[in-house]
């Protein structure tokens, strides 16, 4: 398999991000099993926006909680930052996850009891932050998604576009390396699916995040750098997506328009 | 651990749920604490019941054929100093008639001046036997005797099913005919009177021994022993100084039978708290299990979110430790109340149940 | 190049019609005109002048619109254009019959993966599997660029009228890419051994 090609030429340092060497992944044995993923390469450089598309079990969510350390590969390796998960314990692997690592998913599964900002800020409560700067910090996430109006009410309460944002937050509050978003507009109309991934891809491109979303939604994967299109557990296809045109010319080109 | 308060925090918000697990932990602690309680009352009364029946005395001396014999042939064991005193006494089966009543009794001949010793007596109405009582037949001449009533002590309960009053007079069917009884007392159901289930007729030993055809014979010689001797020891000196064919031996209504059904009581009650305890850890388990049920899908955020397996093993216990006090500190007061009053029909209910059916 | 692109699978645009929508307002010289159709009704795709000054003048041809010459001083004399009623009927006319669509029957990438298999084995590098590829790649590259404009245009994700464009093109591209999934079903049902992408 060959490597996603997802320069971005001047962001970014040596190391990158996330790199997968090999990855397959069985569920179950004998007559039974499940070839989830049958080796898949990837690299990904920081500052860079990945998208993981795919027919339904092409094996997406398996690449991305094996990336994530929430399961481990049948055989080959996950390295996140460069440190190989394959060498960590359970306990330093959550430890790599909670600190490391931030999920957006597609049903939001923010905890119901508690208000947003206490949602957010879960994360570093469970990292053993005092609560005043957790709540300091969860506020600072809630601002920057452009949440922070909501920040008492509870999930419940609110739209599904505006939980997926505190579900952004709640993943941007540790200050992840890498962001993992499985379908995170699976379960939005088209106006907010696009805001969400606007606040995406604003993340990247102001922050320099490194975000692998797995999406079906063509639409949401065009917002990403790169593209990678699993089929039956292989990579099928991969493609940068920016095409070497900076928004800078983009822009120009749209301007004076509106 | 500040997670830790963000859990109460759940707890906090969702009263609902929190209100009916405790409940499932107040149902179930309720059940083993009532169930245990119910039991060590009803063990309470159980042996209480025993001490009242075998009274005070720690040992006793019977023939080895449980019949009866002259007390005269355990004289010996009165000088020894362990031994404070030794109260004979004599229990025949016979049938008490009162009007169309027929009653199977037991008929208990004591001797008033010592049987006090250990038996207890608790009088309701009337008078208690005396040494006159058994002077009084003494000076009856056996021809006059024969028809003069004898005073008689009834339980209470039993004296009135048979419709009879203080005063009255009544027919005990004999070996040696019918003789007449006069209701000189009514007890309580306690002490001597609890024995054949209140089913008693006490009369004077003397008496007794006469109208059964038992001269100077008893069924037993019960001792009571000083202040701090060792039953066991006391056990041994007696065997030594007794004639053979008397034994001595723990009372009868603690040893033998009385032991068998303790046993088989304990072992009743211990399988009845047993189930109890089963049936109330199965209620706090399900009640557990609902609640992670409900939450597996939070916990596997929190894992996701980088919640270590000790961190959200610590979770469940501290809730369930807080749940768990929460429940059984409610629980405790009427647990507790509930000892009283559980006590109270066990003693009762054990006190009527007869010894054949126990 | 987004222009481009967006022109050559969009469907061709009446400039008569837009012309004549714009003089209905006044009398407009060329500049004027060129400006408000690049602004507001063309925005994404601008027109060069020879397209715009063709089209008018095959519309005064027709008896739709007619000029004026005013002088200017220290500059070249200017046209200005004014609506005749015949041009005025044309453009009520226009505005309320309905667009048309095209069904796209004769389509091109289906023409190329009909080929592509014909082909395959006797031209080396034909496979139906290469066309998908590449289109694809163009289909996700140019929606790539559709989402980032709309960013662009606004980056909160809620787009003024201009946005609406965009939508249109994101909307076709999806359906394009959603139609290749397609093809890709019925076309790897039969033929199996395809290339890497
Ligand atoms: N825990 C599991 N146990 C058994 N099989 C599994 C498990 N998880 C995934 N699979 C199987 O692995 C394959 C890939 O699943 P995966 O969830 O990665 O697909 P996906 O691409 O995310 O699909 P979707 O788009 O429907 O979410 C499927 O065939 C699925 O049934
Ligand atoms: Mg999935």
């Amino acid at each position: 398999m060959c490597a996603a090609s997802t320069a971005r030429p001047a962001k970014g340092s040596v190391t990158p991000a996330v790199e997968a060497q090999g990855l397959t992944k069985a569920f179950g044995s004998g007559p039974t099993e499940v070839q989830a993923l049958r080796g898949v390469d990837l690299s990904l450089r920081q500052g860079v926006f990945l998208a993981v598309m795919g027919p339904s079990g092409s094996g997406k969510s398996t690449l991305l909680h094996l990336v994530g350390g929430l399961t481990k590969p049948t055989s080959g390796k996950v390295l996140v930052g460069g440190q190989d998960l394959s060498a960590l314990n359970d306990d330093a692997l959550t430890l790599l996850r909670r600190r490391r690592i931030g999920f957006v998913f597609q049903f939001f599964n923010l905890l119901p009891i508690l208000t947003a900002l206490e949602n957010v800020a879960l994360p570093l409560i469970i990292d053993g932050v005092r609560e005043a700067e957790a709540t300091q910090r969860a506020a600072a996430a809630m601002e920057l998604v452009g949440i922070a109006h909501r920040r008492g009410h509870r999930p419940g309460k609110l739209s599904g576009g505006e939980q997926q944002r505190v579900a952004v937050a709640r993943a941007l509050v540790t200050e992840p390396v890498l962001i993992l978003a499985d379908e995170p507009t699976g379960n939005l109309d088209s106006t907010t699916g696009d805001q969400v991934m606007a606040l995406l891809r604003r993340l990247v491109d102001e922050r320099g995040q490194t975000i692998l979303m797995v999406t079906h939604d063509p639409r949401a994967a065009a917002m990403a750098d790169s593209l990678l299109t699993l089929k039956d557990g292989f990579v099928a296809h991969e493609q940068r997506l920016d095409g070497g045109r900076s928004a800078g010319e983009i822009l120009r080109e749209l301007e004076g328009l509106s | 651990m500040r997670l830790w308060a963000y859990t109460v925090r759940e707890l906090w918000r969702r009263p609902g749920r929190t209100v009916l697990t405790v409940l499932g932990i107040v149902i179930g602690v309720a059940a083993v604490v009532s169930v245990s309680l119910a039991s060590a009352g009803a063990r309470d009364a159980f042996s209480n019941m025993f001490d009242q029946v075998a009274g005070r005395a720690a040992l006793e001396v019977v023939a080895q054929a449980r019949t009866p014999f002259d007390p005269a042939q355990a004289q010996a064991v009165e000088s020894l100093p362990e031994v404070e005193a030794a109260v004979p006494a004599i229990s025949v089966q016979a049938a008490l008639l009162h009007g169309q009543e027929r009653s199977p009794v037991l008929v208990l001949g004591i001797d008033p001046r010592v049987d006090g010793l250990v038996r207890d007596y608790v009088l309701r109405e009337g008078a208690l036997l005396s040494d006159e009582t058994e002077v009084k037949a003494d000076d009856l001449s056996d021809e006059a005797g024969a028809g003069a009533p004898v005073e008689a002590l009834l339980e209470a309960g039993f004296a009135r099913t048979l419709g009879l009053a203080l005063g009255d007079e009544a027919r005990l069917l004999t070996p040696t005919g019918l003789a007449t009884l006069r209701v000189r007392g009514l007890l309580a159901l306690r002490g001597a009177a609890v024995f054949n289930n209140g089913a008693v007729v006490v009369l004077p030993l003397e008496r007794t021994q006469r109208l059964f055809d038992q001269e100077g014979r008893v069924n037993t010689v019960q001792l009571v022993l000083a202040d701090g001797a060792d039953v066991v020891a006391a056990q041994e000196r007696v065997a030594r100084v007794l004639p053979p064919g008397l034994i001595v031996q723990r009372p009868a209504s603690r040893g033998g039978l009385a032991d068998e059904t303790l046993a088989n009581t304990e072992l009743g009650l211990s399988a009845l708290s047993a189930l109890a305890l089963v049936a109330g850890a199965f209620i706090i388990l399900n009640t557990f299990l609902m609640n992670v049920g409900e939450r597996r899908r939070q916990l596997a955020v929190m894992r996701a979110l980088g919640a270590t397996r000790r961190q959200i093993t610590r979770l469940l216990l501290r809730e369930a430790i807080l749940l768990g006090s929460g429940g059984r500190s409610w629980v405790w007061p009427p647990g507790r109340g509930s000892r009283r009053y559980s006590s109270d029909p066990c003693r009762v209910w054990w006190a009527l149940t007869p010894p054949a059916s126990r | 190049m987004l222009a481009g692109r967006l022109e050559a699978k969009g469907a061709s645009l009446s400039v008569k019609h837009a012309l004549l929508g714009l003089l209905a307002r006044g009398p407009q010289h060329g500049y004027e005109l060129k400006a408000a159709l690049d602004g507001e009704l063309v925005p994404l795709s601008p027109l060069n002048f020879g397209q715009i000054y063709t089209t008018l003048e095959r519309l005064e041809r027709d008896g739709l619109v007619v000029h004026q010459v005013v002088a200017q001083e220290e500059r070249p004399d200017k046209k200005v254009f004014s609506l005749t009623p015949q041009g005025r009927a044309e453009l009520e006319y226009w505005l309320s019959s309905p667009s048309s669509l095209s069904l796209d029957l004769r389509n091109e990438t289906f023409l190329k993966f009909m080929l592509a298999g014909l082909l395959r084995g006797r031209v080396p590098g034909v496979h139906p599997a290469a066309v998908m590829a590449a289109e694809r790649r163009a289909a996700f590259d140019s929606l790539h660029e559709v989402a980032r404009a709309r960013l662009l245009l606004d980056p909160d994700g809620s787009p003024p009228e201009v946005g609406l464009l965009l939508d249109l093109a994101s909307l076709r591209l999806e359906a394009f890419l959603k139609w290749l999934d397609r093809c890709d079903e019925v076309l790897t049902r039969g033929a199996s051994g395809a290339p890497d992408g």
